[in-house]
């Protein structure tokens, strides 16, 4: 077989060669994903981790503002389907179209009327090919040959959990977002009546199947917190539903890097909060 | 329908199967012709009526200049499918730009949001040009002996289905190639399976569809960057970056896109024009012209800078022309005032490239790092002209370069890295393309074609739409 002309037999049996090679690396070593090429990405393989298999009894969704809960972070009863930059509405959807029942849901208050990613759940919802996916590891947009090599690279050069911990605030950057935000959520809010009846009947068809629903907010700048739009908005979903907030003390000790992003740290700290938080609330509800 | 969807490659495959029955071959041109109005009407059903419109109007028009018998009635006649189809043309790509400008003037109460409600059916800008290359091929071929003859069948019903098949056959309809009817009818005849190329088809399939799956969709999720307000918040390094990313993104996307569309028409036997050589090596922004979607830039030379007058006028005159076409170029885009900019950025870089040539000898020394200062020359103006492309206000794009001088925002080095990932094939594609000889070309063989497979295969970006669909 001369690899170095082109020979239509020789292509398809090299292709052959080289995906039943990956295949079988996948299944036997199971590499570690830590880094994903873009967010994107990085929210499809969530979708599907979750969908495939991990399935906690405690789910929570939000925007990117949550997502910095990592799983990592997290025991294993909770589960973060957080997409960055997406919504709730991406999380209750998939949650509900895998056909699992949670016990709990945690929905993150802070950008809860963004457009469900409509895109993404077709994706990893494609008739018939999102169940063979499950099976096909090579199929699956987490073991991309790249993200194997970048994940490798940040396991081998990357910084540490004590170095991210260590991680000091760019106030340049900060303040330059953070006046970005200020502009953005002085803007007056305008209800999508569309979503929050998507967002109404999502949350019926989970409490009707027995699931607690929760909402929370994640920390943010002070100086954003009563912003005009984020305090309509909390009125919004105060007026139409009654489910239990999740009320986490103390919201300015933690830092934001941008103003509503948390800091590696922070973030770190406040998933402790936020689940012992809500195992007391379990507790108080029984 | 996208080209990388199930249902597409479903439609191929079934088109193919019935196409090369032997029991249907008379009947090759309706199969195609079916099939193309099953793409087509995949997402916008409703707008099939006007894509068989303009296709009809364009038959009998074109009948009519070929048959008439007095030289005006051809010119009339060529003149009305002309109209037509420019008429077409602005009424459903340009009237949301004068619903802007009526809305900003605020006279006419109900009018503005009218003609911004106008829907663009996909596709629209290429096949009414490929209408107007038949009017006006048809009546040159009258008259210009030096223009390329094809005959029109006397039979009226046969011409209407040949020009049917032509406006709406399906690879080529809603991103072009933009194809000549001089080069298309020619080849209107029974195929037969065992003449088909198919390793040529393969080798442009897969290049293709590598270039769009794993470049262009996978560079897209990084560009994603470059959108308001978020590029103000990164350094200068990322921002150029960025820059370079989506301009490479921009080459894969439409350069896959027609590779994709010419590999396909092969398969039912079909050659459609090249639309790419290699443009990011061009020596001088002519020379750029000559390689970037070269369907429409030999459709804007031979349909309306010609006809200007092109080089044969007074110095000034060829500077207008140049200036007209490109404007316009600029503005079959989109109906956007960016896209006349951008038309207007590369009138301009032609037209000071001329003067610049008349005046000085400096292009006519050839050296090899001249030649390699004069790539990068024109591929950082070209590139930065993309920001008109894909920033959709103007003051945004000037914001970006603005943000290049003087930001003092952060490294996006995972960004960076990753364009240089994605980037690095085309670098290599193109390096290929300088150092190959006729009997060596280092990409042609079997190993690096199964690798483009088994990357499309394990990683290809999320699907996106060609940047050329909109247009």
């Amino acid at each position: 077989m001369n690899l170095f002309t082109f020979n239509f037999k020789n292509v398809i049996s090299i292709f052959l060669l080289l995906l039943g090679i990956y295949s079988l690396l996948l299944m036997i070593i199971q590499p570690k994903v830590i880094m994903f090429q873009n967010i994107q990405q990085k929210n499809y393989s969530f979708a599907q981790e979750f969908i495939y298999g991990n399935k906690a009894p405690n789910i929570i969704v939000g925007s990117s503002m949550a997502a910095r809960m990592k799983n990592e972070f997290l025991s294993e009863d909770f589960v973060n389907l957080s997409f960055a930059g997406g919504s709730v509405l991406t999380g209750l959807q998939t949650i509900k179209k895998s056909g699992f029942i949670p016990k709990t849901i945690y929905i993150e208050e802070n950008i809860i009327f963004r457009d469900k990613d409509q895109k993404l759940i077709d994706a990893v919802f494609y008739p018939l090919w999102w169940k063979v996916k499950k099976y096909i590891f090579v199929l699956q947009e987490k073991y991309q040959p790249l993200n194997i090599i970048i994940s490798k690279l940040k396991g081998s050069y990357g910084k540490s959990h004590e170095e991210y911990m260590k991680e000091i605030r760019n106030e340049h950057i900060y303040k330059m977002n953070l006046m970005i935000h200020k502009k953005n959520l002085i803007m007056p809010f305008i209800l999508d009546q569309s979503k929050l009846d998507n967002l109404k009947s999502l949350i019926n068809y989970f409490e009707e199947n027995g699931t607690l629903v929760f909402f929370f907010e994640m920390p943010i700048a002070k100086e954003l917190e009563n912003s005009a739009q984020l305090k309509r908005q909390r009125d919004i979903i105060k007026n139409n539903f009654e489910n239990e907030w999740l009320e986490i003390p103390k919201l300015n000790k933690y830092m934001t890097e941008d103003g509503i992003h948390l800091m590696y740290k922070s973030a770190y700290t406040f998933s402790f909060t936020f689940q012992e938080r809500a195992e007391s609330l379990l507790e108080e509800i029984k | 329908m996208l080209f990388n969807s199930f249902p597409f490659l479903l439609l191929v495959l079934a088109t193919l199967i019935v196409y090369y029955n032997v029991y249907l071959k008379n009947y090759q041109v309706h199969i195609l012709i079916i099939s193309s109005f099953v793409f087509y009407a995949y997402g916008q059903p409703y707008l099939l009526l006007l894509l068989f419109l303009s296709s009809s109007i364009n038959a009998i028009a074109s009948y009519k200049v070929y048959y008439s018998q007095s030289k005006k009635k051809k010119k009339f006649y060529a003149i009305l499918g002309v109209s037509f189809n420019i008429s077409v043309l602005s009424f459903f790509k340009y009237s949301p730009l004068f619903g802007v400008i009526v809305n900003d003037l605020n006279s006419i109460g109900g009018i503005g949001e009218f003609l911004i409600a106008i829907p663009l059916p996909v596709g629209i800008s290429f096949y009414t040009f490929q209408g107007i290359s038949l009017v006006v091929d048809l009546y040159r071929s009258n008259h210009q002996s030096e223009c390329p003859l094809f005959k029109v069948p006397k039979d009226f019903k046969k011409h209407y289905i040949n020009t049917l098949f032509f406006i709406s056959f399906f690879p080529q309809l809603v991103a072009g190639p933009i194809v000549k009817a001089y080069q298309f009818y020619p080849q209107i005849k029974t195929k037969y399976f065992f003449d088909v190329e198919f390793e040529d088809a393969f080798k442009l399939l897969t290049l293709g569809y590598f270039f769009k799956m794993v470049i262009a969709d996978n560079l897209k999720d990084q560009t994603f960057w470059m959108a308001y307000p978020y590029f103000e918040s990164f350094s200068s390094l990322t921002l150029i970056t960025l820059l370079f990313g989506y301009s490479i993104q921009i080459f894969s996307d439409f350069a896959g896109y027609s590779l994709i569309a010419i590999g396909i028409a092969k398969l039912y036997g079909y050659n459609l024009p090249q639309n790419f050589n290699y443009p990011y090596i061009s020596r001088s922004f002519s020379e750029f012209w000559t390689r970037w979607h070269i369907s429409l830039s030999t459709w804007l030379k031979e349909y309306l800078y010609i006809p200007l007058g092109g080089n044969r006028v007074d110095k000034t005159r060829v500077y207008v022309n140049l200036f007209i076409v490109m404007l316009l170029g600029g503005l079959w885009h989109g109906a956007a005032w960016s896209y006349m900019v951008w038309g207007g950025y590369h009138g301009g870089l032609l037209i000071a490239e001329r003067y610049f040539m008349q005046y000085t000898s400096f292009h006519t020394i050839q050296n090899r790092l001249l030649d390699g200062i004069r790539i990068l020359f024109v591929f950082t103006l070209v590139t930065l002209g993309w920001l008109l492309f894909k920033l959709p206000e103007f003051w945004q794009a000037v914001l970006y370069v603005k943000s290049i001088i003087f930001s003092t925002g952060v490294h996006r080095k995972d960004v960076m890295m990753m364009i240089f990932f994605y980037s690095l094939p085309i670098v290599v594609y193109y390096a290929n393309y300088l150092m190959r000889s006729e009997e060596k070309n280092y990409l042609d063989n079997s190993l690096i074609y199964a690798v483009m497979l088994f990357l499309i295969i394990t990683n290809s970006g999320s699907s996106g739409e060609f940047i050329y669909f909109q247009f």
